[in-house]
């Protein structure tokens, strides 16, 4: 039961950064950006080869400068950021006052492109990642503890409440929640809206890369198609939180990760079945409650 | 009266790119070389049926769908697990003597699908827009992941094999030419059936749902109910194409439905041009040939990731040059360009009954309405009363809750507590379709019109009472829909007359004058034949030669039988047209009486001056 647990924790507090990621920039653009999952993808990717001391890339040999895991974890992140900066840039900002349909449409396609370029560089078949070195497994309570699991959900709280910290007390945090509230008063405050949207997609994408470096480290690999089932979850976890709200979107990581964790060990067949119960508890959210389980109707204006 | 129609020569042309686009498809497999391409065009006929479908939900409707392959799915294994599992296997029917059931399992699929559509598309009616996308996403995958693990049902990631091909009696139909002509029939049926239905209230209905839904609701359509419908329509196209699919194929298994075909085939959509009729077609057309020729290319088939990849890059460019997509010619919405004679203004609101109240009796009675909003009190409580032959004059300085009012009149916000009776029903409560039934008819503060389609087919949306009916009727054009079309045509052409705007009939409404706009806003209202006509500052941005002829328009709607209520910021207007005027100031009604009597009224002059006045 108490690795059972942990375990969903861990899962749990990966999906939660993710929903993060989705959660503020929907705040601030009132979209859903479904390239995080790439993002997530290209952190993992950039992490591993800035670790390994030879890769492949594009089918060609690559010498990898091998640095130090934390150093690795660095250029992932950076890697995450510029691959959500470009995308912010070059799809989502001829579309600002574009149909939200449109922009969803577009969210879809980048989403697909950049698994199509991640196939492309690093192959279609799943890359193998070294477990980081953290000492063995231990015992508590008769359960068997990994130490990454402790880790994994440790930096994922850590994390999630600098990015809370950030938004809630410092200047430029203050400026993404007015973008959010209302863009065209924000604007007329004198703050730069695209440089606050522009922000909010690099600390989100941040996000992002940390969950698939995370994620890559729990589970061994790192694929091009890994971050659409996690980002999928994630979104759960967002509209479960009442999307647009950090806590939120982190509580509901964590509820996803355990509700999953626990269906798979308790429920027979359930391992199977994981995925549906969590996209199961999505259904059932909207049938019965539309806007979220946190989330505030929306009054019309006529 | 005659009615004079002006089909003949149009009705030609529009049959001209059918025609040749018929006579290319039934010529096809003589001129395609080889079997090979005979199968690609078989598989771009089943794309074309999917396109078409899913067009229904994003192109009309405008309703994201991220998991269209499922009801593809629910149909494909319908007929297989029916056919196989059931009659083949549990009950040692011989396969080749099956042909009889392909029938019953289209029904089935119809059903099912259609099932799952309305499961699917039941939070559409509150979800918003983006949670309704993750949504259908995440239904997808669950319809996915039950297919690969239900391994009893659908035999897992094998499959299921051994699905009879199409067959009349004993005759196989299993070459690629005759697979192609009946998926081609197929197609040929859904596209007829969709055109019909298109160009019919449905169709009307769902672009009013598109392009503004609050106005499509204030035209009297039930717009959950017609969402609804949209993705029970998309869906039964898709559970259909399924099942053609799985004949065709002869086995089905999961990966026949990937997860990037709900992207691949959003992406047709688009590219042909969504919300057009000819886009998708063209648009799965374009595709799934360039894919079969690129798949010759060698660096295709070494980086097939390529191909969705190429496609994505096109949709993402595609949306920031070119939203519309290929095909920009904008759908028909009705079949007839209405009367080609000048015709006689309207008198009356056509078809009513002699009025059963007389002049001077109340016919809208409010009794004590409030509104607050939180803590806001926009309406305190508010009593008056229409009485039956007058305009109604509203007044009262910003803020003063008007535009409060009129929403609760019209049923778009409920209020809070007290009564509204109009000729004798309770209408506070009321959805605003349900109070447009009534007869109660509104415009809007800032013109809304449906800025895509023509004059003509904007009024046609406010005979939506009249004119609607069940689906499979407008799918098979019955004879009776297209004479009440024909009718409510010849109507919209005397309101237009009637407004002054009959010469604007053929044209967009984006692109009218906003003098026009106006005029077509309230011949819209008309048209919905209301014995009571809600006008939102009428004239705000007209100058004063359009005010003067908008007076004379108003006090003509009254004479000509329609009670009106006018908000109305211009004085001059206000106090020339109205019989009566009511003043709300701080939600509460603070003087009542002629125009003469409120102008002398000492509490509008000071709500409207000041104490010091």
């Amino acid at each position: 039961m108490t690795q059972v647990l942990i375990n969903g924790l861990a899962v749990g507090g990966i999906y939660g950064l993710l929903a993060v990621s989705f959660s503020v920039v929907y705040g601030v653009l009132g979209m859903v950006n479904f390239a995080f999952g790439e993002v997530f993808m290209f952190g993992a990717f950039g992490a591993l080869v800035a670790a390994a001391a030879n890769t492949q890339i594009a089918g060609a040999d690559f010498a990898g400068p091998a640095l130090p895991q934390w150093a690795a974890i660095g250029i992932g992140l950076v890697v995450g950021a510029i691959v959500g900066l470009l995308v912010e840039r070059i799809a989502y900002k001829p579309l600002r006052n574009a149909p939200i349909l449109s922009m969803l449409i577009t969210a879809i396609a980048v989403s697909m492109l950049l698994r199509a370029v991640g196939t492309f560089l690093f192959g279609a078949s799943q890359s193998p990642v070294p477990a980081p070195d953290l000492g063995e497994a231990f015992e508590v309570l008769g359960a068997r503890i990994q130490p990454i699991d402790i880790v994994i959900f440790s930096v994922a709280i850590v994390a999630t409440g600098a990015f809370w910290a950030l938004v809630k007390f410092t200047p430029i945090g203050r400026a993404i929640r007015a973008t959010a509230q209302d863009r065209d008063a924000a604007r007329l405050m004198g703050i730069g809206v695209d440089k606050v949207i522009s922000t909010t997609f690099v600390l989100g994408s941040v996000m992002a890369a940390l969950a698939g470096i995370l994620y890559s480290q729990k589970y061994g690999f790192a694929a091009a198609g890994m971050g659409f089932i996690p980002g999928l979850k994630a979104l759960v976890a967002a509209v479960l939180g009442g999307i647009g709200s950090i806590p939120g979107a982190f509580v509901g990581g964590l509820v996803i990760g355990l509700t999953e964790e626990l269906a798979a060990a308790y429920v027979p067949e359930g391992a199977a079945y994981r995925d549906v119960i969590a996209f199961g508890v999505l259904v059932l959210i909207l049938w019965l409650r539309p806007q979220g389980i946190l989330g505030r109707r929306e009054v019309q204006k006529v | 009266m005659i009615v004079k129609s002006s089909w003949a020569l149009p009705r030609l042309t529009r049959l001209a790119i059918p025609a040749v686009l018929a006579l290319v498809a039934v010529l096809l497999p003589f001129i395609l070389p080889g079997d090979r391409w005979v199968r690609v065009a078989a598989l771009a006929l089943i794309y074309i049926a999917l396109a078409s479908g899913l067009n229904i939900l994003v192109g009309l409707t405008g309703l994201l769908d991220l998991g269209f392959i499922a009801f593809f799915i629910v149909g494909a294994y319908t007929t297989a697990i029916l056919t196989v599992q059931l009659f083949v296997n549990q009950l040692g029917f011989d396969p080749d003597t099956l042909w009889w059931l392909f029938p019953v399992s289209l029904v089935g699929a119809l059903v099912l699908a259609g099932i799952a559509g309305c499961i699917l598309g039941y939070p559409t009616l509150r979800a918003r827009g983006d949670y309704l996308a993750i949504m259908t996403l995440a239904f997808g995958e669950i319809v996915r992941l039950v297919s690969i693990n239900w391994i009893g049902l659908t035999g897992g990631s094998v499959g299921i094999r051994g699905i009879p091909p199409f067959a009349i009696g004993d005759l196989e139909l299993t070459s690629p030419s005759a697979n192609y002509y009946v998926v081609l029939a197929m197609v040929v049926v859904i596209l007829v059936a969709l055109a019909g239905v298109v160009a019919s209230p449905v169709g009307r209905a769902w672009v009013a749902i598109r392009e503004d839904e609050l106005v499509a609701s204030s035209m009297g359509i039930r717009t959950r109910r017609y969402k609804l419908l949209a993705y029970v329509c998309g869906a039964s196209i898709a559970g259909v194409t399924g099942v053609f699919f799985a004949h065709m194929q002869q086995f089905i298994n999961p990966d026949s439905f990937t997860l990037e075909d709900n992207f691949i085939v959003l992406s047709l959509v688009i590219l042909g041009g969504a919300g057009t009729f000819w886009g998708p077609v063209v648009g799965a057309t374009l595709w799934i040939f360039f894919q079969a020729i690129a798949r010759d290319w060698t660096i295709v088939q070494e980086h097939p990731e390529f191909r969705t990849g190429f496609l994505a890059l096109i949709v993402v460019v595609l949306m920031i040059v070119r939203p519309g997509g290929i095909v920009s010619r904008k759908l028909k919405l009705t079949r007839s360009g209405g009367d080609v004679e000048r015709p006689e203004p309207r008198t009356a609101p056509a078809g009513l009954e002699p009025d059963p109240i007389e002049a001077g009796a109340p016919v809208l009675v409010v009794d004590t309405v409030g509104r607050t909003f939180g803590g806001l009190t926009a309406l305190g409580s508010v009593s008056f009363e229409v009485r039956r032959g007058e305009i109604l004059g509203l007044m009262g300085p910003n803020g003063a809750g008007k535009s409060t009012l009129l929403n609760v009149l019209s049923g778009v916000t409920k209020p809070s507590r007290g009564s509204i009776t109009f000729r004798g029903d309770r209408i506070d409560g009321l959805d605003s379709d349900r109070v447009s039934v009534k007869g109660v008819a509104r415009t809007f503060q800032t013109v809304r019109l449906f800025w895509q389609m023509t004059v003509l087919e904007n009024l046609l949306v406010g005979a939506h009472e009249r004119l609607r009916g069940w689906v499979p009727a407008f799918a098979l054009r019955l004879p009776r829909h297209r004479h009440d079309e024909a009718r409510a045509l010849t109507e919209a052409g005397s309101v237009l007359e009637f407004a002054g705007v009959w010469d604007e009939r053929t044209r967009r409404a984006s692109a009218l004058s906003y003098d026009s706009q106006r005029r077509v806003e309230i011949a819209r209202a008309l048209m919905t034949r209301p014995k009571l006509l809600l006008l939102d500052e009428p004239a705000a941005g007209m100058n004063e030669s359009e005010t003067k002829a908008l007076a004379s328009l108003i006090t003509a709607i009254r004479d000509s039988g329609t009670d009106v209520v006018l908000i109305e910021h211009d004085m001059d207007l206000l106090m020339s047209v109205s019989d009566r005027i009511v003043v709300l100031d701080h939600g509460e009604v603070i003087a009542t009486g002629t125009p003469d009597e409120v102008r002398r009224n000492p509490a509008v002059l000071e709500a409207y001056l000041g104490s010091d006045a």
